[in-house]
């Protein structure tokens, strides 16, 4: 499932793992992102007709970065582990339910679903709606 | 009446993960808007829902779907030591840096998302 586009094996695997990384510190400093990063990257390595690929590849990326960022913040005392039952098994519910959908949904919806959701709550972080 | 818009707004968080689409920091603002909480504590919760919401999504896609393991492991290894140093940088920071910094990547994603074919 991995046909690349162009680059060569070795300009692949550093690409990649810089990418990785910079999504990891990404993530790990701004609580979120890092996906967006690891999804150009492998836009840029899998050929069109492995596009969806791209999306469980990143979502398996991102959860590893989140996991190790979480137990991080949680062991640095930057939330309480007790708020977290009331998110942990809705978020669980609605991801299987998601992972279902997926094939479902076209990619050009699942992209603008993405870019209305980034660009309100990019607006929303600067305080342009107060 | 909290308790149920935070387990409405995860369920929908989780969803979106599913997808594969993220959440848009939609449960930081949240966090931070409705909860009251403060930016590394919101951030922080956010890692860990989207990590149980990703957890199961990730199940049900790998059994679906065949992945190349070689790509998998490093994005894994490599994006868990970004990850460590992202976590240690994120103490250094004010939370109006952080949140200014969250602002601006998340319009950059969003418009690049709209102008890529």
């Amino acid at each position: 499932m991995t046909d690349a586009k162009n680059p060569s094996a070795l300009t692949r695997a550093i690409l990649l793992a810089t990418l990785s990384f910079a999504g990891g510190v990404l993530n790990g400093l701004l609580g979120t992102g890092g996906g967006m990063i690891l999804l150009f990257a492998l836009g840029y390595l899998l050929s069109a007709e492995h596009a969806k690929d791209a999306f469980v590849i990143s979502s398996v990326g991102v959860l590893a970065f989140s996991a190790v960022s979480a137990v991080m913040y949680g062991t640095g005392g930057s939330y309480d582990l007790a708020v977290l039952p009331r998110f942990a098994l809705s978020a669980a519910v609605g991801g299987v339910a998601g992972a279902f959908l997926f094939r479902y949904v076209p990619t050009k919806w699942l992209k603008r679903l993405f870019a209305a959701l980034t660009l309100y709550a990019g607006l929303r972080m600067l305080g342009v709606f107060g | 009446m909290v308790i149920v818009f935070d387990i409405l707004v995860s369920l929908v968080v989780g969803v979106l993960a599913g997808l594969g689409v993220g959440s848009g920091g939609l449960l930081i603002l949240y966090l931070t808007a409705a909860d009251g909480m403060g930016q590394l504590a919101a951030q922080g919760v956010n890692l860990a829902v989207f990590g149980f919401a990703l957890g199961a999504a990730v199940l049900v896609h790998l059994h679906r779907r065949e992945i190349s393991l070689p790509i998998l492991g490093f994005v894994v290894v490599f994006g868990a030591l970004g990850a460590v140093v992202g976590s240690l940088l994120a103490g250094l920071f004010s939370a109006e840096a952080l949140r200014t910094g969250l602002g601006f990547l998340l319009l950059f994603m969003g418009t690049m998302t709209l102008l890529r074919k």
